[in-house]
């Protein structure tokens, strides 16, 4: 895993992917993990994977009921394009068998909504420094 | 319990123990190799070597010091020899032993030259005295034949042999005054050389001899040494073997280890047998163990999550939330048919090696009390619910009604406790009882209903219930009313509840009176405070819910309220309650019924009191399907209150007068409404405890209307109907 993880002194790039504006709009202003630096938004998976292709990001925080290409098969799709981006799955926890497909096409971890600001920077952190 | 748990500095520090002990055990292994080398390269082969020359040349001493007598006996047998060829003696034998000798001093001359000895100079000395007093010697050593002729005449004398012989022999005699005592003095010179080389190589043994006996200590005290290590790496293992034993033995949590086929490994932890109620853990997989447990799709889900653990991308951390056995509900069969009820908490860990992911460690927890305690804790946050919902209903009620209404429920209550507390002797005893007890609590309902208090109304309500199943047993004994006390007693303790939560209210609309800008204060004001002394509000209310439960529509108009006297005033509620209820669920029609009838939707209900100097008068009226003579009577049979005959008899005023009697209804419903028959029995009674009197007049499809006489004062008069 470690080569997962791009050194931490590097500036990261973040693409957000949630279908809703405020749940991005809160991702964006709430993150305050230094050298993570965002990068994109998107509003669903088709939009994910142009803007992915455009900033390559490093870090992705992904929802999964999206409109035009939900989230499993826009992480599919995103680690084919890059292998060892890190995807955090941001998404109320309705049926834990969705989230476990999520982790089976290659999302790195998983944050229920709704969450706190420090559930946040915590999963973002741990998915960066734990990867 | 995961490797991120621990700081690198230490896992470094136990990686430093382990690799510096396995060096250490190296370096004693590869001394004790080279000090094995050593002694064998060192003191064993120089030693055998030593020894070898020692025992070679001790021989050669041997030898050497036996050929010292030789040339004597050479110098002896030439004297010999001469002598006999002097006397004419045989001398064959003594020209053998000379052969001998010299034969035998060659081979020991050649046995020195290839001993150590065989460079020295004595023996070169020898070799050259030894080539010379041969070459003498030689003619008499090799003589063969007789040296004598007999003849008669001179008897035996020399023939030329023998005097050839005699010549040789002086010749080697005088050969052998010099040879003799050089040969023996250098051999005596070669003897004591050997004897030096042998004494040094002893010491040169008994050198080795010591180092040997150095080196094999060594060797004994590494030995000892590795032993130690072992006896001390045994014990060691031996303590952390059953320390982990004492861990897995004592430890709460189920714990065991798969591997990549999903097997749970050899070693459990003891608990695990008690939350599985099994033992045969061994060689099952972690799906034979859930199989039964949970639905196909968790364990579906289950296998998936555990494969993510052996994968490399799934953060351990970013996906405990998605555990699809976080909580997992078991059932245990107790063996007497019931089952017991379980909840577990499946818990997944990486073991990490030097190559990957080698186990995962799955710890499974009991956490049934947890459970328990969360659904307590949502079942006691929901009746926290309740009770402020209760609190925020009580604000809106007026405070005076509220105690007035607490006071008087308190007051029937004691009421229904004596009664229940009198003896009854027979079954008629105990149906006038139960009577008895309908009425009051019927109005209780009512009033409860009236305040909209729906928790007292639904209490009362199931109190009814209870009631009710009493009225339609066949036979009643004591035995059957402890229930009642028993509700009697919950309904006691929920009035006791409102009346704090009443007190709590009252102090909540003090302080917001006190508090609040008087433009404010008038809004908190109940609105029951304007006209009707607060009675029309809370009928109209109770009107709206009773139509809004039936599905139909009504308005109350009320007239005069206001000027009914103090003393009245509780009567008066309590019979307009009642017949509020009564008209809108067996009066008024639904709003379609009335459309077709040329009605307005909502049907109207008319509350009119007129004071009067020698009474008053309270009228009510309802403009719905009116009273039909003929249905009571049809009511009456069918519960068996008449027989058909005695129905026919009855004329219209009798038929109407059925609807009073105590629980006759011809409503088949039993909603908390109506449908039990009580409330008219119960007008009736009220009307009668204060002397009043009632009469019904009413027009099949059109209305129906109560009039009642109510005295100024409580008199003796009777009510008729």
């Amino acid at each position: 895993m470690a080569a997962n993880a791009p050194a931490l002194a590097t500036q990261l790039k973040l693409l957000i992917v949630d279908d809703s504006n405020v749940i991005r709009r809160r991702i964006e202003r709430c993150q305050q993990i230094e050298h993570l630096q965002v990068v994109g938004l998107a509003s669903n998976g088709v939009e994910a994977i142009e803007v992915f292709r455009q900033t390559d990001p490093d870090v992705v925080t992904m929802d999964i009921t999206m409109p035009e290409m939900d989230g499993i098969e826009c992480v599919e799709q995103l680690v084919a394009i890059k292998p060892d981006v890190l995807i955090l799955i941001i998404s109320a926890l309705a049926d834990k068998a969705t989230a476990v497909e999520a982790m089976e096409k290659g999302a790195n971890g998983f944050l229920n909504k709704p969450f706190s600001d420090r559930q946040l920077n915590e999963a973002l952190a741990e998915l960066i420094g734990g990867a | 319990m995961s490797s991120r748990d621990r700081s690198p500095a230490a896992q470094q520090g136990s990686m430093t123990t382990h690799s510096s002990a396995r060096t250490r055990d190296r370096a004693a292994t590869a001394g004790f190799l080279v000090l094995l080398v050593a002694f064998i390269g060192l003191v064993l082969v120089p030693g055998y070597r030593v020894a070898d020359q020692l025992s070679a040349d001790t021989a050669v001493l041997k030898l050497a010091s036996e050929q010292r007598g030789q040339p004597a006996a050479i110098a002896k047998s030439l004297v010999t020899i001469r002598d006999r060829l002097g006397s004419r003696d045989f001398v064959g034998q003594a020209v053998k032993d000379l052969g001998g000798s010299v034969q035998g001093f060659d081979q020991s001359l050649a046995q020195l030259k290839l001993s150590a000895a065989g460079n020295s100079t004595e023996l070169r000395a020898i070799e050259s005295l030894w080539s010379d007093y041969r070459k003498a010697l030689d003619p008499v050593a090799g003589f063969k034949g007789l040296p004598y002729r007999d003849s008669y005449s001179s008897g035996t004398q020399l023939n030329s042999s023998g005097r050839q012989l005699q010549k040789d022999v002086r010749q080697a005699i005088k050969s052998s005054r010099g040879a003799t005592d050089r040969l023996d003095s250098a051999l005596a010179a070669v003897g004591a050389s050997l004897e030096r080389q042998v004494v040094t190589a002893s010491a040169t043994l008994r050198k080795l001899m010591l180092t040997g006996v150095a080196f094999a200590c060594l060797l004994v005290a590494l030995l000892a040494y590795f032993q130690w290590l072992k006896v001390r790496h045994e014990r060691l293992a031996v303590e952390a073997q059953n320390q982990t034993r004492d861990i897995l033995g004592t430890v709460k949590d189920g714990l065991f280890l798969l591997d990549a086929d999903f097997r749970i490994g050899k070693a459990c932890s003891a608990s695990l047998s008690a939350l599985f109620r099994r033992d045969d853990f061994s060689g099952m997989t972690l799906e034979d163990l859930l199989r039964d447990t949970v639905t196909e799709k968790t364990l579906a889900t289950a296998m998936k999550y555990v494969k993510l653990l052996w994968g490399e991308r799934a953060n351990e951390n970013l996906i405990r939330s998605i555990n699809p056995l976080a909580e997992v509900e078991v059932h245990f069969d107790r063996g007497d048919g019931s089952r017991d009820l379980r909840y577990l908490e499946f818990d997944f860990h990486r073991v990490k090696g030097d190559r990957g992911v080698r186990h995962i460690l799955v710890s499974v927890t009991d956490v049934t009390s947890r459970v328990m305690l969360a659904r307590e804790l949502k079942v006691s946050q929901a009746n926290a619910q309740v009770q402020m919902d209760m609190l925020l209903g009580l604000l809106q009620v007026d405070p005076d009604q509220l105690v007035s209404f607490l006071d008087d429920t308190s007051a029937a209550l004691a009421q229904v406790n004596s009664v229940l507390k009198v003896p009854a002797r027979g079954d008629g005893d105990f149906r006038a009882k139960i009577d008895q007890i309908f009425r009051e609590m019927h109005r209780i309902k009512g009033d409860a209903a009236t305040l909209g208090l729906a928790s007292v109304e639904s209490r009362t309500h199931a109190f009814e219930d209870l009631l009710q199943d009493l009225r339609q047993r066949s036979q009643l004994s004591g035995n059957d009313f402890l229930p009642l006390v028993v509700n009697l007693d919950e309904i006691l303790g929920h009035l006791q509840s409102i009346r704090e939560l009443a007190n709590r209210a009252d102090a909540l609309r003090t302080n917001a009176l006190l508090t609040a800008a008087p433009t404010a204060r008038a809004a908190t004001a109940t609105p029951h405070d304007a006209g009707e002394h607060g009675m029309t509000a809370p009928l109209d209310a109770l009107a709206q819910r009773v139509a809004t439960d039936a599905g139909k529509k009504v308005r109350l108009v009320t007239t005069g309220l206001d000027e009914v006297p103090g003393d009245l005033r509780k009567t008066v509620r309590d019979i307009a309650i009642q017949l509020v209820r009564n008209a809108v669920v067996h009066g008024i029609e639904d709003a379609g019924t009335r459309r077709g009838l040329g009605k307005d939707e909502a049907g109207l209900l008319q509350i009119q009191f007129m004071p009067g100097e020698r009474g008053s008068e309270l009228a009510f009226q309802d403009d719905g399907c009116g009273i039909v003579p003929e249905r009571l009577r049809e009511a009456a049979v069918r519960r068996g209150d008449l027989s058909a005959s005695e129905a026919q008899q009855l004329d219209t005023k009798a038929s109407l007068a059925l609807i009073f009697k105590p629980g006759f209804s011809t409503h088949d419903g039993n909603g908390r409404d109506a449908g039990r028959g009580v409330g008219l029995d119960f007008v009736l009674k009220a009307i009668q405890s204060i002397g009043g009197r009632i009469s019904i007049s009413t027009a099949p499809g059109r209305y129906t209307r109560f009039t009642i006489s109510l005295p100024a004062q409580s008199g003796q008069q009777e009510a008729v109907a």
